[in-house]
């Protein structure tokens, strides 16, 4: 009760103090606007967002203003003007995202970890995950038509790992006759090169993008042996290709392949140095046939086919003598088709039905086999407008899965037009992530330490087998009490408004709560003889999330646009609230040596989440003379980042990393509508901290120059 | 006359209660029973333990372990108790929960001792975490707050004790210092407080 108090107090308050800026924005707009001698065509935001469309919130084109879910696009304007290269640096000034690294940049949202939040492009999952986190380095930019943001679950849709929410990225279709090179170099000899190519005449559209992208990295520590990011280069090629062979029957081919190489140097000495040489390599390549056919007005179904695959291979060698210390690979393959048909009843009555069938497997150095599952699955959503101001979406599906059962996620939204300025809108959604391979089928020791990791499938025959081998000193849990692997669950719940005060001027409010149970945690089973644990996989975490985010934009005159945003939450885990409530949880002081019992209100949550988050980005655009320009702030608030106490959960101020700003600049120029210089700052004030935030490298200067020629084409929306 | 008589009678009964309590004293004192505080006892060899009597606070030379005259030993972060399988003594120990000075008494069963196949007071989990790669500071053995060694010695004595440092001078390891492996101090160094019951119950407030 408390809390909800709380929240509604923070959100009366945020909405208190947005009204009265907004006064002093109107303000200040009028007076601009008085000044401003040249007049421009008044094009209305409201019909702006209502030309947005969205395909993420129900698998199909719908304008943005009619969906009951919150979305949030950033199209490529804004990407450009940004002098964005990577997915990463595009959603890491996104209000209530961040980027957070464990094994790669990850998005976390909602205060969850990256490996509950799914990745599409154009509506198919991205794969190749490491320890859950999708490197969104991988994923260039320049060729995307917009990213959408779809918070809260999204399972009802898209199944598994679609728990926090769901990021798609659009790219590109082929629009006109035209093709773009674009060359960028920047600090840490950083260099970007891509080419796009437009062909669309009649039924025949093409569309083709290439980019090499290459860092020599960066090195915070330089007394130490290896670089904080050691140098690397990627490679991404795009194609797609439409015909419509009829108006009722289309076609589209779409193709990326990504191929990316590293080298780097590691010191595995412990008092003399022992040097390393390592290389990796990523491959990732998938392949998209979709065919739609309209049979009459009402009724539309679609084929899609996609393809994965996903490999790495790495390679440490010492340096002295060449010997291999360590060689590993890893081997993954993604296979959906999927049928969907859509409905029109009439214009109030939208029903979508689909159903498909995915084949994943896995082959690595640390699983036995080749590993494989499949997953059949249907889903249903009905749109519908059961009054003018009302739009309700329903939508469910259930996954039937081979390797641990069958789950059942539905999803109920609903926006209600209270007049022309304001919505308001809720959803209640289920939200699942399926057990993934490694903690199905992991089987691996680490050579150097002697610790041994199972998957729950491989528990029992793993255990008899060091059994057998005089490994197991003794067994700690009984692996028959592991049970089953569950899928983790989460059940969210979003409310908000939307709120267009003046014209040009919007705000979001949108207060989310998600109880998420079953995750799934590690714990040791068995010691071995050489007193290092077997662990294991099992299903027992119970994490709440909860905050409020809240998002305001303003535009001066079509050219200047301020935004603000901002996020508050609280993620703890419910089982160390009830220890902390019995008294269990303790700490001590590292200077007296005393140990006291740790209140519940010294508990700050989980881990590598900001209690607050905050951005505030101009953009300015004078489209007569070609000048872009952008500002950009983006806080993040302070975070814990590891225990240093001893009781492993949160609470202590040592435990945490301060907060920070960085800032990020750029200005660009068009001459003659062919040519496009820009330059920028990204983290302008030089902002570093080695040993917490390693992934931030300091101050980074580029620049750009681009040339775009065109031909005559069809322009196709 | 009755409120004088009820007088009396309380008068004699405060002297007999007086006479009987200073009786008490002069049989039986009762003394509170304060902490111990051993400072960076050195576990340092990786061959021999270091043995180390409660009762004298003193380590033990390794001639005698084959004695009940040592009631613990420490090599690196391995602790063993003389029972079992590790000595001829009585010792037994477990770890609770808590916070030292509020474990006003020994906990009644649950004492295990040294066996082929564990030791009774668990390591790595038990009395300390070890940090691994991941975490700052790095490959660190650090005490778990609020776990009490509660033990009993050779001679069946009880004894409850906190490990508070593993590293020489009690270093506070929240630090840099602490944290980069090169400046860090010394390990396999014990620091712990620690009380000991000579008279046999499981009492750690006070002896008589």
């Amino acid at each position: 009760m408390r809390t909800t108090n709380i929240v509604w107090y923070i959100l009366v308050r945020c909405y208190r103090l947005f009204l009265s800026g907004m006064k002093v924005m109107a303000i200040a707009a009028g007076i601009l606007v008085c000044m401003s001698t040249r007049a421009h065509a008044q094009d209305s935001l409201t019909i702006k967002e209502l030309a947005e469309i969205v395909v993420t919130a129900t698998r199909s084109e719908r304008a943005l203003a009619e969906l009951p879910v919150p979305v949030t696009i950033i199209q490529q304007k804004q990407i450009a003007s940004m002098g964005a290269l990577r997915l990463n640096e595009v959603l890491g000034e996104q209000t209530g995202l961040s980027i957070v690294s464990d094994h790669g940049s990850g998005i976390q949202m909602q205060g969850f970890s990256p490996e509950y939040t799914l990745i599409l492009v154009d509506g198919e999952p991205l794969i190749g995950r490491t320890a859950g986190t999708l490197e969104l380095n991988r994923i260039a930019v320049a060729n995307i038509k917009q990213v959408e943001i779809m918070k809260g679950p999204s399972s009802s849709l898209y199944g598994s790992e679609a728990l926090a929410g769901v990021i798609n990225i659009i790219t590109e279709r082929p629009n006109g006759v035209n093709g773009t090179v674009t060359s960028r170099y920047g600090t840490n000899e950083t260099s970007d090169f891509s080419a796009t190519l437009n062909y669309q005449k009649n039924k025949l559209g093409a569309y083709a993008f290439a980019d090499r992208y290459s860092t020599k990295g960066y090195d915070l520590s330089p007394d130490t042996e290896g670089s904080t990011v050691s140098p690397f280069t990627n490679y991404t090629f795009q194609s797609k290709v439409t015909y419509d062979f009829t108006n009722r029957l289309k076609f589209s081919l779409s193709g990326r392949y990504f191929t990316e190489e590293q080298k780097s140097i590691t010191d595995i000495g412990t008092t003399e140095p022992v040097l390393l040489n390592g290389s990796g390599n990523v491959d990732d390549w998938n392949v998209n046939p979709v065919v739609s056919y309209t049979f009459s007005e009402k009724l539309k179904t679609t084929f899609r086919l996609y393809g994965s695959k996903y490999s790495t291979t790495s390679i440490q060698k010492y340096q002295g003598d060449g010997a291999i210390y360590d060689e590993t690979y890893f081997d993954q393959t993604f296979t959906r088709p999927e049928i969907q048909t859509e409905y029109f009843l009439n214009a109030k009555n939208i029903l979508t039905l689909g159903f498909g069938r995915i084949w994943e497997s896995v082959e690595a150095t640390r699983y036995d086999d080749r590993m494989k599952y499949q997953t059949n699955y249907v889903y249903a959503q009905y749109e519908w407008q059961p009054m003018s101001k009302l739009n309700l979406l329903l939508g469910g599906r259930y996954d039937d899965h081979s390797a641990y059962g069958s789950q059942f996620s539905p999803k109920l939204s609903a926006q209600y037009d209270v007049n022309s300025w304001l919505a308001i809108r809720g959803s209640f959604g289920v939200g699942f992530k399926a057990p993934d391979f490694r903690q199905l089928y992991l089987n691996f020791t680490n050579a150097t330490v002697g610790y041994t990791v199972l998957g729950s499938r491989e528990l029992a025959a793993g255990i008899a087998r060091l059994q057998a081998e005089g490994q197991i000193e003794e067994v700690l849990v009984d692996p028959s009490t592991f049970g089953e692997i569950k899928a983790e669950t989460s059940r969210a719940y979003n409310a908000g408004i939307k709120l267009q005060p003046f014209k040009r001027s919007f705000l979001t409010v949108n207060v989310f709560r998600n109880d998420v149970k079953d995750l799934i945690d590690t714990k040791p089973v068995a010691r071995k003889v050489n007193q290092q644990y077997v662990y294991s996989y099992y299903n027992v975490a119970k994490v709440y999330t909860q905050g409020i985010e809240a998002e305001a934009t303003h535009t001066l005159s079509n050219r200047i646009n301020f935004s603000l945003g901002y996020q508050l939450l609280i993620a703890k885990d419910k089982q160390v609230i009830d220890q902390l409530k019995a008294g269990e949880v303790y700490a001590r002081d590292p200077q007296t040596n005393v140990t006291r019992r740790v209140r519940e209100s010294d508990y700050g949550g989980l881990f590598n989440r900001s209690r607050h988050m905050l951005n505030a980005k101009v953009f300015y655009e004078d489209a007569e003379n070609g000048w872009i320009a952008s500002a950009r702030a983006i806080y993040r608030g302070r975070y814990g980042f590891a225990d240093t106490n001893n009781n492993v959960i949160l609470d202590d101020d040592s435990e945490y990393v301060e907060g920070y700003v960085v800032y990020n600049v750029s200005v660009g120029k068009t001459f003659l509508k062919v040519f496009k210089a820009q330059a920028g700052c990204d983290n302008l004030f030089n902002y570093t901290d080695r040993q917490y935030i390693p992934s931030l490298p300091g101050r980074l200067l580029w620049a750009s120059v681009a040339v775009t020629l065109s031909g005559k084409g069809d322009s196709k929306k | 006359m009755k409120y004088v008589f009820n007088l009396n009678v309380a008068l004699l009964f405060f002297a007999f209660v007086l006479i009987t309590s200073c009786d008490d004293d002069d049989e039986n004192e009762v003394t509170k029973l304060e902490a111990t505080a051993t400072v960076d006892l050195d576990a340092v060899s990786t061959s021999k333990f270091t043995l180390f009597n409660f009762e004298n606070n003193a380590v033990v030379a390794n001639t005698d372990s084959i004695s009940t005259k040592w009631d613990i030993g420490f090599r690196g972060t391995t602790i063993i108790l003389n029972g079992g399988t590790s000595g001829p003594g009585l010792a037994s120990g477990q770890i609770v929960s808590g916070i030292f000075d509020e474990l006003l008494e020994a906990p009644a069963t649950e004492y295990a001792s040294d066996s082929q196949s564990a030791k009774a007071i668990t390591g790595s989990g038990g009395w300390y975490t070890y940090t691994g790669t991941t975490a700052v500071p790095n490959h660190a053995i650090l005490p778990i707050a609020g776990k009490v060694l509660v033990l009993k010695t050779a001679d069946g004595k009880y004894v409850k004790m906190e490990i508070i440092s593993y590293y020489k001078g009690n270093p506070d390891t929240t630090t840099s210092t602490f944290a980069d492996l090169n400046t860090r101090p010394a390990s396999r160094y014990y620091t712990f407080n620690f009380i000991y019951q000579p008279d046999g119950t499981t009492n750690f407030e006070t002896t008589r």
